[in-house]
């Protein structure tokens, strides 16, 4: 097994282990914090695809923004930081069976598909990536910016306290 | 060569719309203002709304009606063309579905200045409509996944904020709750199924991915594809309310400001149609993996129409038989769908036009019958079926116009929905298969059954006393909507060849769609 097999394998259980954690943990902040350490090893396999850029992003957005901003939210809300959630709702066995399923599909057809690869050397991921941006992509990355707007007003038009 | 080669005025319309959207937001934002310095306060606070209100809607509606002015010319044949590295396609089909969908938001936007509930101190409700228009454009031209999944995304989230609108009412919450848990669990799935495609076939346009399934390269598995293909279907499923995806359906449609309703049901669904025609035509021009989704899609929509239907029966609340009855029409037009993809050339002059016309004929119907529901509930009238009793007697016109949109909703001629369903009929009984003529029954019992529950509504009208006999008034937008709704229903009813004969040409123009013409052209 090289180094890079064994690399894959301790980020695939890092992520799993604590993926499975996050929805059964009872403690909401536990919950976010073993979303931390997911979304480090999401940035680790980044960095073994030698897309380090994203994985930058990944720390920088997912790990410094997001979880930060989910943190937030679970401290200003209500009090539950310390309270025993039932952290599976009643119907679980039926959305594991469910899940089960899709999930024997995805493995069904990660096995059996004819995946494209590409035959270019690696290349600076960084600046493809800014090029595509700029290029190919262009039409999404505006519109993304439009899209991040319309849910910006709408969160503030559904959380803005209108009785004053 | 410069390095980026784009012309912004490819996307004019898109633009414009935009510009006229966050300009209207601006408007609602100097409304606020003005509100807050109590210059205005009293006429910010009244039925007619504040100049904020007023000036929102009116740029809102400026920008739908000029953007759809703009897209005209794309009707054209010849005007064909895929711009930004094959993401955006400019055909007459998109051209199409744009201006339809810019007429029924043009109707919607009307029918909320006859809206009883209090949007008043809220004017933002016009540029959310704006940007969601904004969003079915680049659904309806999208033809790479990035800008499709962006573009799906960006409804979804416009949608969820507007269902959620009267978040003071438990229902309403409760609605843009469920509908939000819904579809991001919905997106994830399609999403998931984008990256498998992305994966097997290494390009992100249609018509790249379209290239290399039938190129010689093909060496996928059809039912590897399949499995992808599934994915992206229930992202579109949820949009188009197509069963098992359809739970969000009747608590939405019920919770939502009834105008928003109507356009969930009318635009939302044709974005997903546009969507799903251009997503299967181009990325799957290969017959063999054809016959395998629209077999798929065939028994889902036999699913969506039976389904839809029977439960519609047992509604008691008018929005929530009509959500229904909004689940089995998704199912009708299924039917072209299935049609297409099994039958090919064979109902090519059949299936794109027909799902056109209809999507058209079930604008008018289905927002003439939430007009009146509104009108009916404005005042602190109901929206329990019940509530119509004899609404002959407190308001004939209101009454008979709804009796003729339930009509056509069951597809009795002369109504427009007869000549919608007609075609969606042939494009099945055309298509030489056992399967299509099986999906071609279903549909006609289900027409018979879908005429209990609407007739059962008019019979309440016409034979039963009503309650509390006071003449029932409406307001002036509400008869304008009413009045374009009953016209357009009438008129395409008793003649309807003029727009058939246009969706047919936008059909036979858009040759993008023509899996047989990519075939030929394959080669990355």
């Amino acid at each position: 097994m090289s180094a890079h097999q064994l690399a894959f394998l301790v980020l695939g259980v890092l992520i799993l282990v604590s993926a499975l954690m996050v929805v059964t943990v009872r403690n909401l902040v536990h919950a976010a914090l073993f979303l931390i350490l997911c979304f480090a090893g999401v940035a680790g396999l980044y960095v073994l695809l030698q897309a380090e850029f994203l994985a930058v992003a990944q720390v920088l957005i997912y790990i410094g923004a997001i979880t930060v901003l989910i943190l937030f939210g679970i401290m200003l809300t209500r009090k539950i930081t310390g309270g025993a959630q039932p952290p599976l709702a009643s119907h679980w066995k039926a959305a594991g069976a469910g899940a089960g399923a899709f999930l024997l599909l995805l493995l069904y057809v990660a096995m059996t598909g004819q995946w494209q690869v590409s035959d270019q050397p690696p290349m600076d991921s960084t600046t493809t990536l800014g090029l595509a941006l700029v290029t190919r992509y262009v039409l999404p990355f505006e519109l993304a910016s439009v899209v991040l707007l319309a849910a910006l007003v709408g969160a503030v038009l559904l959380a803005r306290d209108e009785t004053r | 060569m410069p390095l980026i080669d784009i012309q912004w005025s490819w996307i004019a319309p898109e633009l414009v719309l935009a510009g006229f959207a966050l300009a209207a937001l601006l408007a609602a934002v100097i409304g606020a203002a003005a509100r807050g310095r109590g210059a205005s306060a009293k006429a910010a606070m009244g039925p007619e709304g504040g100049p904020g209100l007023r000036l929102a809607a009116a740029l809102s509606m400026a920008g739908v009606a000029l953007s759809a002015i703009l897209t005209l010319p794309q009707l054209a044949a010849g005007s064909e063309r895929l711009h930004f590295w094959g993401g955006m396609a400019h055909d007459p089909f998109s051209a199409f579905l744009k201006v339809m969908v810019a007429l029924s938001v043009l109707v919607v936007m009307v029918m909320l200045g006859g809206y009883w509930r209090a949007l008043h101190n809220r004017p933002e409700i016009y540029a959310l409509l704006a940007l969601a228009t904004l969003a079915i454009y680049f659904m309806a031209s999208a033809a790479e996944l990035v800008l499709l999944a962006l573009a799906i995304e960006f409804l979804s989230l416009t949608s969820y904020v507007l269902v959620g609108y009267l978040k003071h009412e438990p229902r309403s919450a409760e609605a843009g709750l469920k509908y939000f848990l819904f579809g991001a669990l919905c997106s994830a799935v399609m999403l998931y199924g984008m990256s498998l495609l992305y994966g097997l076939t290494g390009s992100t346009t249609l018509q790249g991915i379209g290239a290399a399934i039938s190129g010689p390269a093909a060496g996928t598995r059809p039912e590897i594809l399949l499995a992808a293909i599934l994915l992206v279907l229930a992202g579109l499923g949820f949009k188009i309310a197509m069963v098992p995806f359809h739970q969000w359906v009747p608590d939405a449609y019920e919770g939502a400001p009834t105008p928003i309703t109507a356009f969930l049901s009318v635009a939302s669904k044709a974005a997903g149609f546009a969507v799903a025609i251009r997503f299967f035509a181009m990325a799957f021009p290969v017959e063999e993996i054809a016959h395998h989704w629209a077999t798929i899609v065939a028994i889902l929509a036999m699913l969506t129409m039976t389904w839809g239907n029977t439960v519609a029966i047992w509604q008691t609340n008018m929005k929530r038989m009509l959500a229904y009855s909004s689940i089995a029409q998704a199912g009708y037009v299924m039917v072209g769908l299935a049609a297409l993809g099994i039958g090919g050339r064979a109902v090519e002059a059949y299936a794109i036009p027909g799902i056109l016309l209809y999507l058209a004929v079930y604008l008018f119907m289905n927002l003439g019958a939430f007009a009146v529901v509104i009108a009916v509930a404005n005042r602190g009238g109901t929206e329990e079926i019940p509530g119509y009793a004899g609404l002959h007697h407190r308001a004939p016109w209101l009454a008979a116009v709804l009796t003729l949109f339930l009509l056509s909703l069951i597809g009795i001629p002369p109504t427009a929905g007869f000549v919608g369903k007609v075609w969606l009929f042939l494009a099945a009984i055309r298509g030489n298969s056992v399967l299509l003529a099986v999906l071609a029954v279903v549909l006609f019992i289900n027409s018979v059954i879908s005429a209990y529950y609407y007739l059962g509504v008019v019979r309440r009208m016409y034979l039963e006393a009503p309650e509390d006999s006071t003449p029932l008034s409406t307001n002036r937008p509400l008869v304008g909507a009413l009045a374009v709704c009953a016209i357009a229903t009438l008129v395409i009813g008793l003649y309807g060849q003029p727009l058939f004969a246009l969706a047919q040409e936008t059909a036979a123009t858009s040759t993008l769609l023509h899996g047989v013409t990519l075939w030929q052209s394959a080669g990355r």
